[in-house]
């Protein structure tokens, strides 16, 4: 017993796969999973470069971000993961006879990575498990998916966060109220982790917590928002070129492309209506393709946002047109 | 912008000349000719266009939307102004002169003695070039006794072996001219006549080196003076060596009479030498110079006196004829050069006669160590006017007539490069006696050479051509050779600045101008997915199609007026950033990871990152002077998370959208310092190594004890491989 195949465990951020990953860990090979270290790893990969990747092991498990690596990931998929699943345990009898590799982010895995990873887990099926977890199984090849069992670990719907809320701040000796629990669910957008820290800033910020108090939201969300507000409000190449240069500070404070892509349509959809809508949908859609084709991502953010705002002003016009007549 | 009506005017046929001494400024858009057409009218007739009102400006030519600062200074200096029709009446009405230029009928004038032309092939010929054992060429073109008397240019001529100006007289005529014209003496020089040109700031420099440094050599001790390097001395009088710095190329190895003494300029440089009187050593790249080699060979020679010094009467003068060169100075590299820079350093600080380096790239960080030792002179390209007199003179006495506005159309041609300046005038000589403005400019554009052009080149020639009204003249095949310069930069500057464009075709409408923005863009994110395909697929052959869609359509669509000036990419700075910020993501995600259980890179940066941020920042905002303290909270924070002082830094950072206000900025820099000396204070369990700073540098002086003086500049592969000591070893 205490046996299982690989897992994939996928879902939206703060919806509690980790947790789900570390209890099932613990289930297994007791509290001993929760004596964590943390180690780099050196490589070098064919082309001579030096790759440096830290690891969170335990006696039983190692945890690995391929994608740390960037483009080199299949060679940390290759050596790192290869030496972990090769060697066996020492002791069969006392402990279990595999040990399990978790790998992060499993979704930013280069294809190359991805297939290096499929013999592994054939192979060495005997020694070891993987458990992978990422946000999208879609970025995950269909011969890793049929190779494991995929979970899939939904958001917690805002009840339950209010409840977590609840119990939480009743533990840390304070009162939330209904109001300020479903608020701040609601703010989260159904994640638990950011709710949780909204949740502690809040009783900083005012040691007993009121229904009515500001929630903070994270400053890129904020920023973002900024920026669809301005591309609502004006549309001229000026605008664009300052739109450019939001966009620019978002990617350097890498903020990835499709949050980007999806606050912005999540701001923008607000302002459209009817056939709109549809068409911008069918713009992101578009344009977020693209954005994972190609390499210079400022290029196809920056297109999105011209292309609406052309049809966003003929749209606006025909409006007012109409009302004219 | 262009204009209205191209072609709508009849351009008048007028007489030879007729606008000699003129001297044009345009400005606005005229109604039919462009300002290239009107520019080249007026060279074609003698005139000349400059590029802004003065004086000395004889009409101002104005169209549409013509520049208010231009006509104010119009008015204010009475240049008269005129519009383009007046401008072609001009040149129906003015009468023609002879140009003063005209040398055909003039009695040829005696601009050389004989007795200089008789020497054009210089020691060169003489030279006893078979190589010494250890690669050296040592040459000594005179004894002492000339040296002595420090001759002038004619002395030293005079003092030639006979039989050499013999050799030298008998075969002028078969010679192309680029030979025939050499330069034989300094003066010759093109662009280097003046008191405080580089070549006579090294003249002197020569000539009061061993005044400058007998004693400092003598007592073998450094006078004060030499550590304040080249800064504000404009003689150089401290310094034993000097560097000689100049693009290569275009004009390098000396071209007939007009040169510039550049790198690599050895044949003028051994005129100038010998008109010294000194003789000298060279080295260049064909010579190995590594650190041993440098000692072993030039070391002792850099030190010796000459024989013939040992002879003479006066000891006192002893190396005073005696210079080394050390050539291509930047292309010392690689393991056959191994150390050899920081030989050189060496030797100059030895040495007893004066060192010349020269190299073409005085930028480079090889160079860098070693121009703190020089006396800095950097060589530019003569100015088309400056080679427009040298080639006159020589189309004069070749007997070929030209107009200056065409000497000076196959100069532009040529890129300065005056080698290619004459072979061009000696095959249009072939073809005829002379030459007219428009053949010259006909022949100069198919004479073009191509060249390396540098960053910035290519951003004017984007601005100047892609990027403005005249994209709308250039063919399709023009604009995509013009994407072919660089395929990877132009399309990049044509994204950074297609917005600031405004096109012709929206003509005011707001909504087309918007249509045409977003065809754009799109074009250049197609550009993009093509892009990556070339890159990682190897697809180069879709390059002429990366061209289509990042600069050809993108520049036909946004054909217009440019506002403003050509920007630099950001595209690359921000790159940079990126990496940099995921560099620190990872570091606090490594620091992090036990408490966090190893929460990704991502989820840290969008969940945790605000709030963690607030949470350190808050308590040393609300920190009184006087009050409890908060600053321990944020200590404590840090401590749970396994964060060190620099993740506060980078939190900071890293949170810090452009244009919000910077939380850490209007705390009190008390509360700052207190928040450092408590952290500095407490001991702190992490359970990682922090690679700080100081232990870096330890480990980089360790390992570059080992490796020796040798390995310590030149290659940056040994710096890393002394950081990459692995970070869990302190």
């Amino acid at each position: 017993m205490g046996d299982f195949p690989h897992l994939l465990f996928y879902g939206p951020s703060g919806a509690g796969k980790k947790t789900r990953i570390m209890c099932l860990l613990r289930e297994v090979y007791g509290p001993g999973i929760e004596k964590l270290r943390i180690e780099k790893h050196n490589f070098v990969t064919p082309s001579k470069k030096k790759l440096e990747i830290a690891t969170l092991s335990s006696n039983y498990h190692i945890e690995v971000t391929p994608s740390d690596a960037g483009l080199h990931d299949r060679v940390v998929v290759q050596e790192l993961i290869k030496t972990v699943a090769q060697s066996q345990q020492l002791e069969s009898k006392t402990q279990k006879r595999f040990k399990v590799i978790v790998l992060t982010e499993v979704d930013r895995l280069t294809k190359d990575a991805q297939h290096a990873l499929r013999r592994t887990m054939e192979k060495y099926m005997a020694t070891c498990r993987l458990i992978l977890y990422c946000n999208s199984s879609s970025k995950v090849i269909p011969a890793i998916q049929s190779r494991c069992l995929a979970v899939r670990v939904a958001a917690p719907s805002v009840d339950d966060i209010t409840k977590i809320l609840t119990t939480v701040t009743k533990k840390e000796g304070l009162s939330l109220s209904p109001e300020l629990a479903k608020r701040i669910a609601m703010k989260s957008k159904r994640n638990l982790r950011r709710a949780l820290l909204m949740c502690e800033t809040c009783r900083v910020q005012q040691s007993s917590l009121s229904a009515d108090q500001p929630i903070m939201e994270p400053d890129w969300e904020l920023y973002l928002r900024e920026t669809a507000n301005m591309i609502v409000s004006e549309q001229s190449p000026r605008r664009l070129l300052d739109i450019r240069h939001r966009i620019y500070e978002l990617l350097t404070k890498c903020i990835p492309t499709d949050a980007i892509m999806r606050g912005l349509y999540k701001e923008l959809v607000h302002n459209c209506d009817g056939a709109l809508k549809t068409e911008l949908s069918q713009l992101a859609a578009d344009y977020e393709h693209k954005s994972h084709l190609g390499q210079k991502q400022i290029y196809h953010l920056e297109a999105f946002v011209a292309k609406f705002m052309m049809i966003y002003k003929q749209f606006i016009e025909e409006g007012l047109d109409e009302m004219m007549f | 912008s262009g204009p209205e009506n191209p072609g709508s005017k009849e351009i008048p046929q007028g007489q030879k000349n007729c606008m000699e001494g003129l001297t044009f400024v345009i400005t606005g858009v005229q109604e039919s000719l462009t300002r290239d057409e009107i520019k080249s009218l007026v060279e074609r007739y003698g005139g000349k266009v400059t590029g802004s009102v003065s004086g000395r400006t004889s009409y101002l030519i104005t169209g549409k939307e013509a520049g208010e600062s231009k006509l104010n200074k119009a008015a204010q200096l009475k240049t008269k102004v005129i519009d383009e029709d007046e401008f072609l009446g001009l040149i129906r009405t003015l009468k023609g002169k002879k140009s003063k230029y005209d040398v055909s009928d003039d009695p040829p004038r005696n601009t050389r003695t004989p007795k200089k032309e008789t020497i054009k092939k210089e020691p060169s010929n003489s030279k006893p070039s078979p190589p010494k054992p250890k690669d050296i060429k040592v040459k000594k073109e005179f004894p002492s006794e000339v040296t002595s008397s420090r001759p002038s240019s004619q002395d030293s001529v005079g003092s030639l072996p006979a039989s050499q100006r013999l050799v030298a007289g008998g075969d002028s005529d078969q010679l192309m001219w680029v030979d025939k014209y050499k330069p034989k003496s300094v003066k010759h020089i093109i662009g280097q006549q003046g008191p405080n040109s580089n070549l006579n700031k090294l003249l002197k420099w020569l000539r009061n080196w061993h005044h400058n440094h007998r004693t400092a050599a003598g007592k073998s001790k450094p006078k004060p003076k030499i550590n304040q390097w080249g800064g504000g001395d404009p003689t150089g009088g401290s310094l034993k060596a000097a560097l000689l710095s100049g693009p290569p190329g275009v004009g390098r190895n000396n071209d007939s009479d007009v040169s510039l003494p550049v790198h690599k300029t050895q044949i003028e440089f051994k005129i100038f030498i010998l008109e010294l009187g000194l003789s000298y050593v060279e080295l260049n790249a064909s010579d190995r110079r590594s650190k041993r080699s440098l000692k072993e060979d030039v070391g002792t020679s850099v030190q010796n006196t000459t024989i013939s010094d040992i002879f003479a009467a006066k000891p006192s003068h002893s190396q005073t004829n005696h210079v080394m060169i050390m050539d291509e100075v930047d292309g010392m590299a690689g393991n056959e050069d191994r150390g050899g820079m920081q030989e050189l350093i060496q030797l100059i600080k030895q040495t007893k006669i004066p060192i010349i380096c020269m190299c073409n790239d005085r930028s480079s960080p090889k160079m860098r160590s070693l121009v703190n030792h020089c006396f800095d002179l950097r060589f530019q390209r003569p100015r088309v006017e400056q080679i427009t007199g040298a080639v006159m003179s020589v189309c004069h006495k070749e007997g070929l007539k030209m107009d200056p506005p065409a000497v000076q159309a196959i100069i532009r041609g040529c890129n300065q490069d005056v080698r290619q300046v004459f072979h061009n005038l000696n095959m249009l000589k072939a073809s005829g006696k002379s030459v007219s403005y428009d053949d010259a400019k006909s022949h100069a554009e198919k004479a073009q050479k191509d060249v390396n052009l540098g960053i910035f080149e290519i951003a004017r020639k984007v601005g100047s051509h892609l990027l403005s009204g005249e994209s709308q003249s250039l063919s399709i095949i023009e604009k995509s050779s013009l994407f072919f310069m660089d395929y990877s930069m132009i399309p990049k500057f044509v994204q950074e600045n297609y917005l600031s464009i405004n096109p012709f075709a929206a003509k005011g409408d707001a909504k087309k101008h918007l249509e045409l923005m977003s065809k754009t863009a799109d074009c250049l994110a197609t550009s993009d997915l093509i892009d990556s395909s070339i890159r990682s697929g190897q697809n180069w052959s879709l390059l002429p199609t990366l061209g289509l869609m990042s600069t050809v359509l993108p520049t036909t669509y946004m054909c217009g007026g440019m506002g403003g000036m050509i920007n630099f990419p950001a595209f690359f700075g921000k790159l940079s950033t990126t990496g940099k910020t995921h560099r620190l993501l990872q570091e606090l995600k490594f620091h992090s990871s036990i408490v966090t259980g190893g929460t990704p890179e991502q989820t840290f940066n969008l969940d945790f990152l605000t709030y963690l941020r607030w949470h350190l920042y808050r308590p040393l905002q609300v920190q009184t002077t006087s009050g409890t303290s908060e600053v321990h909270k944020v200590t404590q924070l840090l401590d749970d998370y396994d964060l060190t002082r620099e993740d506060f830094d980078s939190i900071m950072e890293i949170g810090q959208f452009h244009g919000k206000v910077n939380p850490i900025s209007n705390v009190d820099s008390k509360v700052k310092s207190a928040f450092t000396r408590l952290y500095n204070k407490e001991s702190h369990m992490i359970p990682y190594a922090v690679l700080s700073a100081a232990a870096a540098k330890k480990i980089r002086k360790v390992a570059t004890d080992n490796g020796g003086l040798g390995s310590q500049v030149h290659d940056g592969s040994e710096e890393e491989e002394g950081m990459d000591v692995d970070g869990m070893i302190k």
